[in-house]
């Protein structure tokens, strides 16, 4: 296991950078301290890490199991709507002047009614194909009743507030958040990470992975609830957070190799370990305030997956 | 023994199998002929497990198929569809060990009774040399064997292939309808739809030919590769010429 090894000892020192860096630095002797140092790392930097860490990694982990399911290297958490469900949710929570359990609870009841609309729209026993049909019309529709909303708001405070949210962050998390959201991941994860053999399978295609003993309906469902109930509470804490999860198992494709279920583990390692990476880099923007993580993540990731297209575009020639 | 009783099968609707009785015996090869549209593929999915029945049923050893578990079923068929080349870039070793996912238990790692049956597998499809190459960098002979030697590592009692001669050139068909043939002398039961009649008489013991979505006749090959039965399935004139043992089915008339 030096795959193993190597994955967790990255995250660890991405885990400390992230407690370590900021417009503070604040060093390991401080951590404990009955000092303001003290204070921050414990009520602010640590949720923080644990929050970028738990999110990042189901980011990966999530892209890596639709990219299996779907058969398709460019799916990610936002083409089957869940996450967009989920934002329209926290949205509605700001427009109602919410915050805490309760716009906690709405995003949540976005990505449960987008999970159950997703399984029922591509049909029980529905192939991926549908699947991602439905998931594009929940996306679209739900971006649409956020656009709504954003304009119809009474204010520009809660204009700016909501677009803000919308484009994810994990500054200012809580212990709170981080509670509240931790459960609903960690259950994702586990339904995620269930998938690989049935993933492995499809592989061959669904006729084959059909006579291979694989249920399709119930793959299905594991599918979207897993991902309803991981992305779901990592929106509703943290806003969209995009290009984790598609950009990583394609990295740890190259490292691994193509076997789906090969990619999940350390697919959820990547995506932690990009996402605290972006994250300290995100807090040492210049100035008061600090670059959104949404919009840092895509600017990181663009580069990157350029490099990768290069790579491909060469493997291919 | 499979059994097919009154097998019907609609999709969408619209009837692609009449009802057909048919003997699947093991031990033997039983080849699916016709004419393009005419339900082999839909039969071979109905014998897989993989496509339900209307009306009628598929039993295996008297047992109706939806009453085994799905893992249950896939330890005793092995299907190979069409087209059976994996989306990604998976190496020779991980398809073929694909096939073993029926036997294995959802967290725990391959077995040593896997890894033999993963060996022998690669070795009896003449795979060893190439157990590390990837996918996409076989040729379509080299794939085709890759896709039966995953069926082979199920250990199955049944081998149900749909066109496994699609795309290949003559000496790799040959290699194919080998392993086809020593599986059933071997005791599995194969099934395996072909277009190449000269090769279905080469290979099979038995012959169903299905035009239209219904059984015209099945039975011992020589009662069924006649030139009247084949000439009318196919609507083309059919000869079967007989030399030194061997038989070939050609058209009747040059081009």
């Amino acid at each position: 296991m030096p795959r193993f090894a190597l994955l967790s000892g990255l995250l660890l020192s991405c885990f400390l950078l992230s407690l370590v860096a900021g417009k503070l630095w604040i060093a390991p002797h401080l951590w404990l301290s009955d000092s303001p140092m003290g204070w921050i790392m414990a009520e602010l930097r640590l949720p923080r890490a644990l929050l970028g860490l738990g999110v990042g990694g189901v980011l990966g982990l999530s892209g890596a199991v639709l990219q299996g399911y779907l058969r398709n290297p460019l799916a990610d958490p936002t083409v089957v709507g869940v996450s967009s469900s989920a934002a329209l949710g926290g949205v509605i929570a700001i427009l109602l002047g919410l915050s805490g359990l309760p716009m906690f609870g709405l995003a949540m009841l976005g990505a449960g009614a987008s999970v159950g609309l997703l399984v029922m729209l591509a049909g029980r026993g529905g192939g991926p194909l549908a699947f991602i049909l439905a998931g594009m019309v929940l996306a679209t529709l739900s971006g649409a009743l956020t656009a709504l909303i954003i304009s119809l708001a009474p204010n520009p405070f809660a204009t700016s507030e909501i677009i803000a949210w919308l484009m994810g962050a994990l500054t200012d998390r809580t212990m709170d958040d981080l509670s509240r959201a931790a459960p609903f991941m960690a259950a994702g994860s586990l339904i995620l990470m269930s998938t690989g053999r049935a993933l492995d399978a499809l592989t061959l295609g669904e006729e084959a992975a059909k006579s291979l003993g694989v249920h399709p309906g119930r793959l299905q469902l594991q599918v979207a609830v897993g991902t309803g109930l991981a992305i779901g509470a990592s929106v509703a804490v943290t806003g969209v957070v995009g290009f984790v999860g598609l950009i990583v198992p394609h990295f740890v494709r190259l490292w691994v190799g193509e076997r789906p279920s090969a990619t999940l583990v350390p697919s959820f390692f990547g995506g932690a370990v990009l996402t605290l990476v972006a994250d300290s880099i995100v807090r040492l923007t210049p100035g008061p305030g600090e670059v959104r993580l949404g919009i840092a993540m895509a600017a990181i990731g663009a580069p990157f997956f350029l490099l990768l297209l290069a790579r491909l575009r060469r493997g291919v020639a | 023994m499979i059994q097919l009783q009154d097998l019907r099968i609609d999709l969408g609707g619209k009837t692609v199998l009449q009802p057909l009785s048919l003997d699947l015996p093991r031990g033997q090869v039983t080849a699916v002929i016709g004419p393009n549209g005419a339900g082999k593929s839909s039969l071979m999915r109905a014998i897989a497990g993989i496509l339900p029945a209307t009306s009628g049923a598929v039993t295996l050893d008297g047992v109706p198929l939806p009453q085994l578990s799905p893992r249950d079923r896939a330890q005793r068929i092995g299907y190979l569809p069409q087209n059976a080349g994996p989306v990604w870039a998976i190496t020779v070793r991980e398809m073929v060990a694909l096939g073993r996912l029926p036997h294995q238990s959802s967290m725990a790692g391959q077995s040593a009774t896997d890894v033999r049956a993963i060996d022998q597998a690669l070795a009896d499809a003449d795979l060893l040399p190439l157990a590390d190459r990837r996918v996409d960098t076989l040729s379509g002979g080299e794939l085709a064997r890759a896709a039966f030697a995953r069926v082979l590592a199920s250990q199955s009692d049944w081998i149900l292939a749909d066109e496994p001669l699609a795309n290949l050139d003559p000496a790799h068909q040959r290699d194919v309808l080998r392993l086809l043939r020593s599986a059933a002398d071997m005791g599995k039961g194969v099934v395996v739809v072909l277009h190449e009649l000269t090769a279905a008489a080469a290979l099979a013991d038995n012959i169903a030919l299905l035009k239209h979505g219904a059984l015209v006749k099945a039975g011992a090959k020589a009662n069924v590769l006649t030139p009247p039965l084949l000439s009318a399935a196919f609507e083309i004139a059919m000869d079967v010429v007989e030399s030194n043992g061997r038989v070939a089915i050609l058209p009747h008339d040059p081009l």
